[in-house]
């Protein structure tokens, strides 16, 4: 039976707004959702989800500040591995962000999107809470599921 | 300190207008920039217009680095060249299959298929 080996459980990772961090972030991120009981696909999915988010506070919100925070916080419980991440920088409309075409984005190059669309894409909710000029919150929920029914209820 | 990455070029028998470069490592946005010089490098001053990219040994990128693998193939292609993505491993692979890149980009399955595909 998959279901997670944690017991319900929160992490707070304070993180400085560098990318030299990412690796660290990564690392923490790969090994709470490892214990968690995700496949290796899944953890993949979610460290780079994980990172995406972080690049994009790091780039955008704080626009390459290194003295900043980035807040990250792992809630695992019997269903889903929940992450929230949190920067007090720059706010943006998420929706305001095209997601990518990727004929124009050879002609454009790195015009962001492509970070907002993987994360989409890798995690079951991606949910952004904008407060400008307080934070800006996002959060990010991988679900314990196959076909969707509870591994937890699965053999 | 940044995301460990190690490249090692080789020279393609035969081809001096061609390198292998083995990727081993991750990508993110700490270290591309050193490739990026790397690359752009290797194309404006040695004669090299084919570059093929052994990412077997990548277990990671994201998709900082993705943008600026299209850039490489992008330069590349203006040179007259080909930009090959060989041996890529499943979770890479994924990466560039969900924005839709693997209709702009060329993969092969192995160095040797690269190699016949200059």
């Amino acid at each position: 039976m998959e279901t997670t080996n944690l017991p319900e459980s929160e992490i707070h990772l304070k993180v400085p707004s560098e990318t030299t961090y990412l690796d660290l972030i990564r690392m923490s991120v790969t090994k709470v959702a490892e214990d968690a009981g995700f496949s290796p696909e899944e953890v993949n999915d979610i460290a780079i989800a994980v990172d995406e988010a972080c690049t994009n506070v790091i780039k955008h919100a704080y626009n390459q500040q290194t003295n900043q925070n980035i807040d990250v916080v792992l809630k695992v419980d019997y269903q889903k591995l929940t992450i929230i991440i949190v920067d007090r920088g720059q706010s943006f409309d998420p929706n305001a962000v095209p997601l990518p075409n990727m004929d124009q984005y050879i002609e454009e190059l790195r015009v962001g999107g492509l970070g907002i669309y993987l994360m989409k894409t890798l995690m079951d909710e991606v949910d952004y809470e904008i407060e400008p000029g307080v934070q800006n919150r996002v959060k990010m929920v991988k679900y314990f599921m196959d076909d969707g029914k509870l591994k937890s209820v699965e053999h | 300190m940044a995301t460990d990455i190690q490249i090692v070029q080789e020279d393609v028998a035969g081809r001096s207008d061609s390198k292998i470069m083995h990727f081993s490592g991750s990508l993110d946005a700490t270290n591309i920039q050193a490739v990026s010089d790397q690359i752009i490098s290797l194309l404006n001053d040695s004669g090299v217009v084919n570059i093929i990219a052994d990412f077997e040994q990548l277990k990671y990128l994201n998709s900082t680095a993705l943008g600026n693998i299209i850039d490489y193939n992008k330069r590349v292609v203006q040179k007259g060249g080909k930009f090959i993505l060989a041996a890529v491993n499943e979770n890479v692979f994924e990466i560039f299959d969900i924005v839709g890149a693997t209709s702009i980009l060329n993969f092969q399955d192995t160095i040797d298929d690269a190699i016949n595909s200059l």
